[in-house]
């Protein structure tokens, strides 16, 4: 099922080309694009007229090359250029609602002066800086909504050749090349899987020459290549570094691949130079299973859906039945030229986010400690006992200024666990958290093994003396506890004893990813109403005081709430 | 016989049915191929053969046949 997205450019180039780049990029991604396109010359009005609630994606994508004809020569007047592009991206700022990418702009390639600076008169180029380091700012102000595509990186990365392409600029209004089309793209992309909520979250890598040169059980811990000091050694180890720079930011990262397990473990914990450890996994299949078939099973025990995989592996035989198997899977295939494998991961970016934040960089221990969570579950046999051994706390407050970041985020990426999908964002949980007559609760998890941090969110709105959930999600690193039932049964005490509250509405809005929470109301105490709505919607409604709603917080979840 | 990677690109960026291209198929008889797409189609072409169309070759690029012609030099 498509997910059609809307896509507003307001420009001032031809930007259209970069339409198929951004198919291509989707491709896979169960979305589908709508996009329009603004008029050359009528930016501003535009902007002055924005309304966003129709759109999922605005792009302001404005150059100055190309709001005067001036530009890089001796007459251009940068400052007053410059000033014009940044109040247009402030005025878009303020009246963008969702998600909105910015963008760099380049400076003039050539000095108009031959290099030479002009008395008294600051140059283009610092003009150009000044006002990129505004947007820098301006996009800073909201990092979980605002992307910035950074232009001067693409030129950076491209060298001039790439970047421009004067073919089509005097004739057809684009001033850059393919590749810089392409790589703009990516950015895009990028953006609107975010706002989609289909992020990428794990790694999983192939081992012989994806991980190590040579083969583990041919070569033996000896003879594969990891060494720092010799090529193709330091190549593998680079490319592990950067496996870790994503562990590092929360990407769970596992391993698939046909060997001995024990083989594979021992270059792990044993080989001098391998920095990627048992204890950076979060999961693993190697045995002789087809590769499709290991990335399945990955993604189940995870939680995750198959589109927030990306697989890597040097085999292009592999990567082909990866691909067909698995289209929502992103394969990268390790270069031919081991050389590029280094840089892979930074090249390609498959892992998009607006914002890292604490949870993020701590999600990776907790994936872990599920891992070994699981296996003392499987030890202790009984769920039950074991469910009381691990000895949970559930901590339900209000969501500070502090939690903004994190709740907005649950809010944007949550699709299984999370009852509305309603993808509020920052600005409006900010006001809601403000509201009187609105509640934002959030909830952190610990237990013996560790801290999983802010893994739930609720939002309610006063109605009258009722009160009507608007949302209520939990981070699928939570699940299988128990503990939505804990946070729904701190969240009734709250309304009943806090705002004295005589009856509670929820909503069951159906996606195409959270049938697990069908019948999650009914299981936490709520009676369904009658008749269902054409939508799909469902909706359950209880008395505060009702028996059930009062027992329905399980007793091996001690719960604290502040 | 038409090249078959030239006929899949341009099936993707005219957005046809690779079994209505032919290499009689031209900007004249082709109302989806507008001057916006004829530049995705020029990219799209460089970006699949590595190539790069020369730009006083590009007005002649109108047509299958030609840019089969200009794929073979």
């Amino acid at each position: 099922m498509n997910d059609v997205k809307r896509l507003r450019f307001i420009r001032n180039f031809t930007i259209e080309p970069i339409e198929p780049w951004l198919k291509r990029e989707l491709a896979g991604s169960g979305i589908a694009l709508r996009c329009e396109f603004g008029g050359f010359a009528t930016a501003a009005e535009e902007v002055a007229v924005l309304d966003s609630a129709s759109t999922d994606l605005t792009v302001l994508a404005l150059g100055l090359e190309m709001s005067s004809p001036d530009f890089g020569h001796a007459n251009w007047d940068a400052d007053a250029a410059c000033e014009r592009l940044l109040l247009l991206a402030r005025e878009t700022v303020a009246r963008c609602h969702n998600t909105l990418v910015l963008n760099t702009v380049l400076a003039p390639l050539y000095n108009a002066n031959g290099g030479a600076g002009v008395l008294g008169q600051r140059s283009a180029e610092a003009a150009v800086d000044a006002l990129n380091l505004a947007l820098r700012e301006l996009a800073a102000y909201d990092p979980a909504r605002i992307m910035l595509a950074d232009w001067t990186l693409y030129a950076r990365q491209l060298g001039e050749a790439d970047t421009y392409d004067r073919r089509f600029w005097f004739t057809s209004g684009l001033p850059f090349g393919r590749r810089f089309m392409a790589r703009y793209a990516r950015d895009v992309a990028a953006a609107l899987r975010i706002a989609a909520g289909k992020v990428r979250k794990c790694l999983v890598l192939d081992c012989d020459n994806t991980l190590w040169g040579g083969v583990i059980g041919e070569d033996g811990l000896d003879g594969i290549q990891l060494s720092e000091d010799t090529v193709p050694g330091a190549y593998f180890r680079a490319f592990q570094r950067a496996v870790l720079d994503l562990h590092a930011r929360g990407v769970a990262i596992a391993l698939a691949s046909k060997n001995n397990e024990t083989d594979v473990m021992e270059v792990l914990e044993r080989h001098p130079h391998a920095l990627l450890k048992r204890a950076h996994l979060s999961a693993w299949r190697i045995n002789w299973e087809e590769k499709p078939i290991s990335l399945a099973a990955i993604a189940a025990q995870l939680n995750l859906g198959l589109d927030a995989l990306v697989f890597v592996d040097d085999n292009p035989l592999e990567c082909e039945l990866v691909t067909r198997a698995l289209p929502p899977v992103r394969v990268l295939q390790a270069p031919a030229a081991r050389e590029q494998l280094v840089d892979l991961l930074q090249r390609n970016n498959p892992f998009e986010a607006l914002i890292v934040t604490a949870a993020d960089r701590a999600r990776n221990a907790s994936y872990r400690e599920n891992r070994v969570r699981a296996e003392f579950s499987a030890a202790i046999g009984d769920l039950t006992v074991y469910k009381r051994e691990i000895g949970a706390e559930l901590r339900v407050r209000r969501a500070g200024d502090a939690d903004l970041a994190r709740v907005v985020q649950l809010l944007q990426r949550t699709n299984q666990f999370n009852l509305t999908t309603r993808r509020h964002d920052t600005a409006q949980v900010r006001a809601l958290s403000q509201d009187a007559d609105a509640l934002v609760l959030c909830a952190d998890l610990r237990d013996r093994f560790g801290d999983l941090g802010l893994i739930g969110a609720a939002i309610v709105r006063r109605s009258g003396d009722g009160a009507i959930v608007d949302t209520l999600l939990m981070s699928c690193r939570a699940l299988g506890r128990e503990a939505e039932f804990a946070f729904a049964g701190a969240l009734y005490a709250r309304l009943r004893d806090a705002w004295q509250l005589k009856w509670i509405e929820a909503e069951y809005v159906p996606s195409a990813k959270n049938a697990m929470v069908a019948d999650f109301w009914t299981h936490a105490g709520l009676q369904r109403m009658q008749p269902d709505r054409d939508d799909g919607v469902v909706r359950y409604r209880a008395a505060i005081d009702a028996p059930a709603l009062a027992t329905i917080a399980p007793d091996f979840i001690t719960l604290v709430s502040e | 016989m038409m090249n078959e990677k030239l006929r899949a690109i341009v099936a993707e960026v005219l957005e046809l049915d690779p079994a209505l291209i032919t290499v009689e198929t031209s900007v004249e008889n082709q109302p989806k191929w507008d001057s916006l797409r004829h530049m995705n189609l020029i990219f799209a072409i460089e970006d699949g053969f590595s190539v790069r169309f020369e730009d006083d070759a590009l007005p002649q690029l109108t047509s299958i046949a030609a840019i089969e012609c200009a794929l073979k030099k």
